[in-house]
């Protein structure tokens, strides 16, 4: 349905280009700040359309039962979590390359030159908050202020994702090398491991009615 | 009154005793932090705040560990007393985390110059903090059902996982937390150990007298509940 309507990735898009242009006006006094404030610029501007994001996935699904037709297919839940984080990190992934493209004309330029080596750290990024967005979406929608509390209990959680990644994309920003990044990936990749498998242990009790 | 099934609500008689060995230590770790230990030779009388600070810590992370592990025996069981047990250590951890940011702040201020650093320990206690609060908010929002059970025991287990995390990912934040203990020696001279012994001693206690406190009413809150439905259900 997102492949035909692509209501989702515009709206996420559309937010995060509206995110860096605030961003941009706030620190258009400081332009010789603007590299050392990428890291920070990218991972807010994702963070908050992201979230906006996920939300409105889960919304869209009940609105329209689809949720409790996927349960009732005769697959394990935790099928149906990995499956959504697959499609939840897709849309994430879509984001993010509208921001880092948004990021280079209206940040700093050196955003775009490094765009390869931004991928690993960005990628890694965006599973690590599909995952945890999928699983803590799926609760908050059952609450009676449902897409309200979706930041409060998704962005202390996905914390160590914004700080790792962000600690990347200021390395390569600062003219790492892709070996240099070993640490803060590798730590990408085991809280991405992490909350993979304790989402799809989790997942079920968090639909269940 | 009916009681739980499977559960006996501690009697308000079982913690008298306790709450004099609380009184009794207490004083005892005023006495250590405030005239025992000796004065500590950089940072003065402003590090005696270590004495509380760091109990409240210990303890604040203890508590949402004992949350934890309440909900995955909820989940287990699907027992609401292991729902009661972790909505009340979630409570008064809260308070324990509120208390060791402020005291934090007050501790960084004259040592430091400024109320907050990122350094991993104060980050992963805000963090922690943050959790303990969304946990809260949860289980306001969720309703009364046992949904609301669910869907907290799932978030305190995701949370608690996370924390480690946290700490772990602000290495890439600057430190300028004080480090206490090394491999070879605890760093602190024996009046010091003592009186942080005390302080750890009495704010444990402190925390497992309130959180009995807090299971008990939420026990009896859940019996007037289900005699309430029983009630309305009944023609």
């Amino acid at each position: 349905m997102e492949l035909r309507s692509r209501e989702l990735v515009t709206s996420m898009g559309l937010v995060g280009l509206l995110a860096l242009v605030i961003q941009g006006v706030a620190a258009a006094g400081a332009p010789q700040a603007a590299e050392a404030l990428a890291p920070a610029v990218l991972w807010v501007t994702v963070s908050f359309a992201a979230t906006l994001g996920l939300a409105r996935s889960q919304a869209l699904e009940q609105e329209y039962q689809a949720g409790s037709a996927v349960l009732l297919a005769p697959v394990d839940r935790s099928t149906v979590y990995l499956a959504k984080c697959a499609a939840h990190t897709v849309v994430v992934v879509a984001l993010q390359v509208l921001v880092v493209a948004g990021a280079s004309v209206l940040v700093s330029p050196e955003i775009g030159r490094h765009a390869a080596l931004l991928a690993p750290p960005l990628l890694l990024g965006a599973v690590g908050f599909a995952v945890v967005g999928t699983l803590l979406s799926a609760l908050a929608l059952t609450t009676r202020l449902r897409e309200v509390v979706l930041p409060i209990l998704l962005l202390p959680i996905v914390l160590p994702v914004v700080i790792a990644s962000g600690a990347a994309v200021a390395q390569v920003l600062a003219g790492a090398r892709l070996a240099s990044l070993g640490g803060p990936l590798r730590f990408l990749v085991a809280y991405d491991v992490l909350f993979l498998v304790l989402g799809a242990w989790l997942y079920e009790y968090a639909v269940e009615e | 009154m009916p009681r739980p099934p499977g559960r006996r609500i501690p009697a308000r008689s079982s913690d008298e005793p306790l709450a004099w060995i609380l009184f009794a230590l207490m004083v005892l770790a005023l006495y250590g932090a405030f005239l025992f230990a000796e004065r500590e030779r950089v940072m003065g009388d402003i590090q005696r705040i270590f004495y509380v600070h760091l109990p409240l810590a210990w303890v604040g992370f203890v508590a949402f560990g004992h949350a934890c592990w309440a909900s995955i025996r909820y989940l287990a069981t699907g027992r609401r007393e292991w729902d009661v047990v972790s909505a009340s250590a979630a409570e008064v951890g809260v308070l324990f985390a509120t208390l060791v940011i402020i005291t934090g702040s007050l501790w960084a201020r004259p040592v430091w110059g400024t109320w907050w650093t990122w350094d991993p320990q104060l980050t992963t206690y805000l963090i922690l903090w943050f959790i303990y609060v969304g946990y809260l908010v949860l289980r306001a929002a969720a309703g009364d059902d046992p949904r609301q059970a669910r869907v907290a025991a799932v978030f305190a287990i995701v949370g608690f996982a996370d924390v480690p995390l946290v700490w772990l990912s602000a290495r890439y934040l600057r430190a300028l937390s004080p480090v206490i203990f090394t491999s070879h020696s605890l760093g602190l001279a024996p009046s010091m150990a003592w009186a942080l012994a005390a302080g750890l001693a009495a704010w444990s206690l402190f925390y497992v007298v309130l959180v009995r406190v807090r299971i008990r009413l939420g026990l009896v809150e859940a019996v007037v509940a289900r005699a309430a439905d029983g009630r309305e259900a009944a023609p």
